[in-house]
């Protein structure tokens, strides 16, 4: 029995070769987009997950009031890792952390270069599994200035020396020896480093007493606690620890599971939205397959009925007849398959490229094979449950006169326009998703971001830094010459909270943001001040000075600022206007500038825009004579804004692919229909021309139906893309309004690709010769 | 074997039934061979179709041995014509994409009959029908009269008690015709009961009782 449908589905398939090929492609395409995503989420799901201690492993983070809102944050005091090991019988272990990405300066024999770098207590190795291949923790750490380097890293230095012993300068302040290598770290980690120190190492610039401090905020602290431990309790309990210890009044604590971090983030930031989002684009896709499967399925039954009719009359039941439509559908979608696998090895690099990953087929993997079986086994019993149902009820006594009916017209025009609707969704989203890169590239920031050169500080440049300024000035090229403790627009500053200032000696819940300028600050950036004035080198005092902005004033209710006492004991000498220091995605927090030379990280250079190369190859030089121990980089202010916005843009680029995908399956379920609807109205055609129709109104009459129902589509799918993406807009504290043109654009966008697919068809059903059409009546 | 009682089939078109068989009582005896006869839309096919249960009365009873068809569920009622009827129809009604094979094993496949049975009674038609040599053709590289057989063949393969034909030599010129009215004659001696509708007078010769309708009713 088995084989007999087999066989038909088979013969059927090669017979009917347009229709089999639409079918098969549509489904292969929304599988292959299924296949993607699924890849995608596997990826973003299971990094971190390897750790044996996984579900024991938590992070603290913090929460606080900003401005009214809780956030969240993973900076914790260094002393608190141990005050909670001692307090909380649950912890077992704890490990403080302290990444420094593509940051720390090292050095050996004639390289340098810049490494990831992460600090942590050893007690990191006993809660990760990060293995030792030489060597082990306990012996690795016994002495401070020690290191351990990853084996790529190790390959990458030494080659195939032993690395044990050798010896890097660091920053050129440190000397570390080599003591361990240990296994790679997975790219997408959390612990994604190449050096793993000690923080005794850091001792001799941080002074003894470092780690015993509870007030700088700038460790992540991992727990890892006993099978035994309730988070709720604990949760509860932390919570409130930093108050309760005369600690911090108004920043709490929490638990957050390692695992989690990268899915949930700390303040909605983590992948689980682009997770729901993709996976929601691939369901769309495969739907709209799905649905073309059952729209051509019933269209063309009239062509299966006498077999349906002739197999009931010798004995086939209902469910017979059912479960060969069913089956017909899975051999469908599993040929499917097989196409979408190829077509997935086929654009896996593109997609790579695409979503900024390292993904691979793996379809050994017995998971991955089951995954994908039950993918297409899904999509065959979804696409094919209808015409199941439907062709199986068809009357024996009825059919094999000739009297077929091919599906109820109802369902296919439903099936239609939810295939245009989710596809005009697609297409609103990527127009919209786009627009908001546009308008975040493009906003008036309150700060000129462009032809604004970094340069990375260094020891050398700060000792040297005065000199070093004036011989870039000679340059009628630099416009203007400055050095800050962020990026402006591209980095979050550090923070402080706790303060006091003239007028309030309560303590209050304000976090103030810290940047560290020099002077000229103001000129390179372009920024307007509103009252006072910026800092000036001629005024001695202004080292202890503080410009605030807007938003700071109006929070902190002071009145005349000017000359009064600001925070941390300075005196506020200017209000500026307040610019987008941070991401897009947040709102201006109070920000205070201050002239803290040993906080500078890069020098900002403004150059004029022409001549930009001859420019460049002049701040080289400069540089070189000035500087040997640190090698010349430089990056543009601009490129990295823009960088910024790449999680975004990869969304808004893989949102137009699998946009554009959509429409075209749909469309190629629409030539599928309008082709049925031709060849079923042949003789209708006929007769209109014979009584003398023209050709456009043969036109007109074959597609106005479909047209109607993507005019239909769009009205439906309008207002579920405005609230859609209503939602996504309202991550970004600065978004672009949804214009009604957006609107507009997908809807005549659709009408004309739909017009198109069906002209084609009907155009030629008329010019067909009429008598042709009624010869065999 | 057969009793109608008072059968009617009407259709309701707005506020009229339309009626197709009015009033039919018939009794048909084991190993009869009827011919149904009459001009076009008298019903001749309709009253086919109820007998072979593909269709339902409007009124009436039917029983069918000793079985009542008018009261049972649709799927018993199609257990009773997949045991006892084979069906032969105008137009063949042969699946284009099976093989003749295929199209003689399809019945068999519904009945659940084992694979090694199966092949012994496909092969057994095929020989009865002098046919093994087109057992790998398809319908359409066959013609009319060849299909015509294999339509039989199909019929008879699992032994049915009766026989439906619809117009079985309407596609057919006479010489084929006459061979396959021989089969049924053939069929009928063996104790099968045959129940033809035609228009040709000398079909008819073959059965031993007509039976005549005009506008749904039996005429004498």
């Amino acid at each position: 029995m088995f084989k007999n449908y087999v066989k038909i589905a088979f013969r059927n398939i090669v017979r009917h070769k347009g229709y089999s090929f639409i079918n098969i492609f549509g489904l292969a395409v929304g599988l292959t987009v299924c296949i993607l995503i699924l890849l995608w989420v596997q990826d973003e799901y299971n990094r971190d997950r390897y750790h044996s201690n996984l579900d024991n492993i938590y992070r603290v983070n913090i929460r606080y009031d900003q401005s009214g809102q809780m956030r969240n944050h993973r900076a914790t005091p260094p002393a608190l890792g141990p005050a909670l090991k001692d307090e909380f019988s649950e912890i077992k272990n704890f490990a403080r952390y302290h990444p420094r990405r593509s940051s720390i300066l090292t050095k050996y024999k004639d390289r340098l270069t810049k490494e990831n770098f992460g600090f942590a207590d050893p007690s990191l190795f006993e809660i990760f599994d990060i293995a030792f291949i030489t060597g082990d923790y306990k012996t690795a750490f016994s002495s401070p200035n020690s290191v351990v380097v990853t084996q790529e890293t190790a390959e990458r230095y030494f080659g195939l020396e032993n690395p044990i012993g050798e010896v890097l300068t660091v920053n050129n302040l440190y000397d570390l020896t080599v003591t361990g290598i240990i296994e790679n770290i997975p790219d997408n980690s959390l612990l994604n480093e190449d050096f793993i120190t000690q923080f005794a190492t850091l001792t001799e610039k941080e002074g003894d007493k470092f780690l015993e401090d509870w007030n700088s905020f700038g460790y992540q602290t991992f727990v890892l606690l006993n099978d035994a431990a309730v988070i709720a309790d604990i949760n509860k309990r932390l919570y409130s620890y930093l108050p309760e210890h005369n600690r911090d009044s108004d920043i709490f604590l929490y638990l957050q599971p390692f695992g989690n971090i990268h899915l949930y983030g700390l303040n909605g930031d983590g992948s689980i939205t682009q997770i729901y989002i993709f996976s929601t684009i691939a369901i769309f896709v495969l739907l709209i397959a799905c649905m073309n499967f059952m729209n051509l399925s019933t269209a063309r039954s009239i062509k299966r009925a006498k077999e349906i009719g002739l197999r009931k009359v010798v004995g086939a039941s209902r469910n017979n007849i059912g479960m060969q439509f069913l089956g017909e559908s899975v051999i469908f979608s599993f040929l499917a398959l097989f196409f979408a696998v190829a077509l997935t090895e086929l654009l896996l690099p593109i997609f790579n490229n695409l979503s900024g990953k390292q993904l691979h087929l793996a379809l050994l993997d017995n998971n991955l094979f089951l995954a994908l079986g039950g993918l297409a086994l899904i999509t065959g019993l979804l696409s094919g449950i209808y015409p199941a149902l439907f062709l199986s009820s068809f009357k024996p006594a009825r059919v094999l006169k000739g009297i077929g009916k091919s599906g109820s017209p109802i369902f296919r025009k439903v099936m239609v326009t939810a295939q245009f609707v989710l596809s005009i969704i697609l297409i609103v989203c990527t127009i919209l998703v786009s627009n908001q890169l546009d308008f975040m590239r493009n906003k008036k920031l309150g700060f000129d971001k462009e032809n604004i050169v970094l340069i990375p500080m260094n020891k050398t440049l700060g000792e040297k830094f005065d000199a070093f300024k004036n011989s870039l000035l000679e340059d009628p090229n630099v416009e203007s010459v400055t050095a800050t403790s962020n990026k402006l627009g591209v980095q979050m500053g550090g923070s402080a909270d706790a303060f006091e200032w003239e007028g309030n000696y309560d303590s209050t819940k304000m976090l103030m943001f810290m940047v560290s300028v020099d002077y000229d600050f103001d000129k390179t950036f372009d920024i307007a001040l509103l009252d006072g004035r910026f800092f000036s080198k001629e005024i001695i005092s202004d080292t202890s000075g503080i410009i605030l902005n807007e938003t700071a004033i109006n929070m902190m209710g002071i009145e005349d600022p000017i000359g009064k006492t600001g925070p941390f004991n300075t005196t506020i000498i200017g209000v500026m206007k307040d610019i987008n220091y941070h991401p897009l995605n947040l709102k201006i927090e109070p920000l205070a500038l201050f002239v803290i030379p040993e906080w500078y990280e890069f020098m900002a250079i403004k150059i004029v825009s022409e001549e930009i190369p001859t420019t460049l190859a002049n701040i080289e030089n400069v540089y070189n004579n000035f500087v040997s121990a640190f090698p010349y980089e430089y990056s543009f202010l601009d490129d990295e804004f823009d960088s910024l916005y790449r999680s975004e843009e990869r969304l808004g680029v893989i949102f137009s692919y699998f946009a554009i995908l959509g429409i075209m399956i749909s469309c190629l379920g629409l030539f599928g229909l309008a082709t049925y609807s031709a060849e079923q109205r042949t003789k209708e055609i006929g007769i209109r021309k014979v009584l003398g129709a023209t050709i456009p109104g043969i036109i007109n009459l074959l597609s106005k139906e479909f047209m109607l129902l993507v005019g239909l589509s769009n009205l439906i799918a309008w207002p579920i893309a405005y609230f859609a993406m209503n939602r996504w807009l309202q991550d970004f504290a600065y978004r672009v309004n949804i214009e009604w043109s957006v609107f507009f654009v997908a809807g005549v966008g659709t009408l004309i690709i739909a017009f198109l697919t069906i002209f084609f068809k009907a155009t030629g059903a008329a010019r067909s010769n009429p008598i042709e059409a009624l010869k065999y009546e | 074997m057969i009793k109608l009682k008072g059968i009617s089939r009407f259709y309701s078109t707005g506020y009229v039934n339309t009626y197709v068989l009015r009033k039919i009582n018939l009794d048909i005896e084991k190993g009869e061979f009827i011919t149904i006869m009459g001009p076009s839309g008298a019903g001749k096919s309709t009253l086919l179709n109820i007998i072979g249960m593909l269709d339902t009365a409007s009124e009436g009873e039917y029983y069918f041995l000793d079985e009542e068809v008018h009261s049972l569920k649709e799927k018993k009622r199609a257990n009773i014509y997949k045991e006892h009827i084979g069906f032969v129809f105008q137009s063949y009604h042969l699946i284009d994409e099976l093989t003749v094979y295929e199209n003689l094993e399809m019945p068999l496949l519904y009945k659940k009959i084992k694979s090694a049975q199966r092949k012994s009674m496909v092969c057994d038609i095929l020989d009865q029908f002098q046919i093994v040599g087109k057992k790998d053709l398809f319908p359409n590289q066959l013609s009319g009269g060849q299909q015509q057989l294999i339509g039989v063949a199909r019929a008879v393969i699992a032994s049915p008690k009766l026989i439906l034909a619809d117009e079985p030599t309407g596609n057919l010129h006479s010489e084929q015709g006459k061979e396959i009215m021989e089969l049924f004659k053939k069929l009928n001696d063996n104790g099968t009961t045959i129940i033809q509708v035609t228009h040709s007078e000398i079909n008819a010769g073959y059965g031993n009782r007509i039976v005549n309708l005009k506008d749904g009713w039996i005429v004498d």
